[in-house]
């Protein structure tokens, strides 16, 4: 297996927001993920996780240390290089969905195509219906989200994060607003989508979905204290 | 280009009530300013125009109002015969203008239209900067057949070369059919030797019969003759003597080395004859008179312009606010910085182009309405509601720089907020 990213000695600090000075949230964080895993970090909160979840996702930026990404050196890489990787190979979803509520569920899940030049503006809705069949919400396609269950919204959030058929699934507590029969069925989604060959990675509070993914790493003020593989 | 436009009309569609706002508001801007530059053309313009002429150097001049008895006419003009030799005996006066006005007529092509006579100094005077295709007829030899310059008006009469024969006769107003003067009839012979593509808004013919001139465009009183055919013809002594002084008004004008001496002297020899002013006194009361009307139109202008802007930063703000969180959202599905402000200036500009139709038409359906009119008062004030393709294309883009400028400004500052945090709030 060949590492999809590398981070070496990453390093994060927010200026200005500790107590005593500038809050340091990631510490020499050093990390390899391989293409097809399914991982999982779990952490206290404010210990670093969605940090370096924004971080790996290309939506927050770090002060020293390395990240290479598709063997791409992301720091030396300016915004529109950025949102390429963001839209095409990396794809979050997020425990509050991150949907557009006013917009129908077919406009949603198209979202990521917009803004990908490969995909022609003809071919987005046939390649929306396609993820949202995935997921099983075919049935939907037309409907507003606002007027969608919790379980559902997420389903579109992951049809949303597939239909580009990433490299990467960023996935920040999906669960976490869930009651446990939908959140299970949304971990077997992911599960099955990681079936597929797509790279998952998972924060999480919950020790249950941690079991079920092949590595666990575990981050403490700021450093990864341990790793778990199954 | 298909998808950002789509995205753009997304969010046209997300907010329909703030959108429409902004449209009343760009509306709203683009009309009063067009009736401020409207205004402010209409009060300085005149002032603008004539403050660097030799118009400042002279004397405007109207005979006493008295009728004369014997001939009919109501104008009794016998004091020419001692102002003209005094005009003419004065080393430092350059020139008396003969702006009068005539009716006339091809007698080829049974059209009237008006005919303008001038000297040189008052033709330079008025026709300086104008552009012209040919030569302008001042300069060239009196001759049969005598050189004109045409302005065509609506319709495109004449062009250089053409022979007008001209049947011309006096039609001042003073000086009516039910009080004719001999001789007042001529047919002459003429080569349109310049057509020009402009005609002074006012009609230059100082016809009018008054005691006072208190702006230059009292002066040169008359109707708007943008429509009308015109004939500019050089002042011909020989012909025209008789008719040189029908309307009763004339400018003196003074060589430039003259002093305020010079002048006030004459003025006191000529007081027994009629009424007569400085030119630079009835500038500067130009001047006073655009000022007075600037200030008070101007403040309304201001006052709106001011409320209109601020109206539009505020619901601009509102509705970037409302739109931040989408696009955030389309930031972590991979758009870029450049990419989103191309949606969102493409969606302002969209929304100002619906506004620039809605005021183009709004503003020319009511000129066109004011302008054909039968109320005096409408028909008058018609030139405000003017926007002509090019000032409105002009308004159009300085109003779109504006329009962005305050739209942006919000929503650079919201954008400051994390992008990420942007997205996880509901």
């Amino acid at each position: 297996m060949s590492a999809l990213l590398e981070l070496y000695d990453l390093n994060k600090s927010y200026k200005g927001s500790g107590k005593s000075g500038d809050l340091h949230v990631l510490k020499d964080i050093s990390l390899q993920i391989f293409s097809g895993e399914l991982i999982a970090i779990m952490g206290k909160s404010g210990s670093g996780k969605s940090t370096l979840l924004n971080i790996i996702g290309c939506v927050d930026n770090f002060d020293s240390g390395k990240y290479l990404f598709d063997e791409k050196q992301i720091r030396s890489l300016k915004d529109t290089a950025l949102s390429k990787i963001r839209g095409k190979d990396i794809c979050f979803i997020f425990q509050d969905f991150a949907l557009i509520e006013e917009e129908s569920v077919v406009e949603n899940i198209k979202t990521t195509l917009y803004f990908d030049r490969s995909v022609s503006f003809l071919k987005m809705r046939r390649m929306a219906v396609e993820a949202a069949k995935k997921v099983g919400i075919e049935d939907i396609l037309t409907k507003k989200v606002n007027r969608l269950s919790g379980g559902q919204k997420q389903r579109v959030a992951i049809a949303r994060a597939i239909v580009n058929r990433p490299k990467l699934i960023l996935a920040d507590e999906p669960t976490g607003s869930l009651d446990s029969a939908t959140a299970q069925s949304i971990l077997d989604m992911l599960k099955d989508i990681h079936s597929q060959g797509t790279t998952i990675l998972i924060v999480t509070h919950d020790r249950d979905i941690a079991r079920q993914c092949d590595r666990t790493l575990y981050i403490e003020d700021g450093r990864i204290i341990d790793t778990v593989s199954k | 280009m298909m998808k950002t436009i789509r995205l753009a009309v997304k969010f046209f569609s997300k907010q329909k009530a703030a959108n429409l706002l902004v449209i009343i508001i760009v509306v709203l801007m683009l009309y009063v300013t067009t009736i401020a530059y409207n205004q402010y053309n209409q009060i300085f313009g005149s002032y603008m125009y004539f403050k660097d002429t030799p118009i400042s150097q002279s004397i405007y001049f109207m005979g006493r109002e008295a009728a004369n008895t014997e001939n009919g006419s109501l104008i009794d003009n016998s004091y020419l015969d001692d102002l003209l030799p005094l005009t003419e005996s004065q080393n430092n006066i350059a020139g008396v203008s003969s702006i009068c006005a005539f009716s006339a007529s091809d007698t080829s092509r049974d059209s009237g239209f008006g005919l303008y006579m001038y000297d040189k100094i008052t033709a330079n005077t008025l026709y300086n900067g104008f552009s012209l295709q040919g030569e302008w007829p001042w300069d060239l030899p009196l001759l049969s057949p005598y050189p004109v310059v045409v302005y065509n008006g609506a319709e495109s009469r004449y062009k250089v070369g053409d022979v007008i024969e001209l049947d011309i006769y006096a039609a001042s107003p003073l000086v009516s059919i039910n009080r004719p003067v001999a001789d007042r009839h001529v047919i002459l012979s003429c080569k349109v030797v310049g057509i020009t593509d402009k005609v002074y808004p006012f009609a230059i013919s100082a016809n009018t019969k008054s005691n006072f001139a208190d702006t230059v465009a009292g002066m040169f009183s008359g109707g708007d003759s943008e429509k009308a055919t015109c004939v500019f013809l050089p002042y011909i002594d020989s012909i025209f003597h008789d008719y040189r002084f029908a309307s009763d008004t004339m400018l003196i004008y003074f060589k430039d080395s003259s002093t305020e001496e010079d002048i006030r002297q004459f003025q006191s020899q000529i007081n027994k004859y009629g009424y007569n002013v400085r030119g630079s006194e009835i500038l500067q009361a130009t001047k006073k008179e655009a000022d007075y009307q600037f200030r008070k139109n101007f403040f309304v202008f201001y006052t709106l312009s001011g409320l209109v802007l601020v109206s539009l930063m505020t619901v601009s703000f509102l509705n970037a606010k409302r739109l931040t969180r989408t696009i955030a959202i389309y930031y972590v599905n991979g758009c870029s910085n450049y990419k989103a402000i191309r949606i969102y200036l493409t969606y302002f500009t969209g929304l100002y182009l619906l506004g620039f139709g809605l005021y183009y038409a709004a503003i020319s359906i009511q000129h066109l309405l004011m302008s054909g009119s039968s109320n005096f008062m409408d028909n008058v004030r018609s030139y405000l509601y003017a926007a002509d393709p090019k000032t409105a294309a002009a308004l159009g883009l300085a109003g779109l720089a504006a329009s962005i400028l305050f739209g942006m400004i919000p929503f650079w500052l919201i954008r400051r907020k994390s992008r990420i945090q942007l997205v996880k709030e509901n």
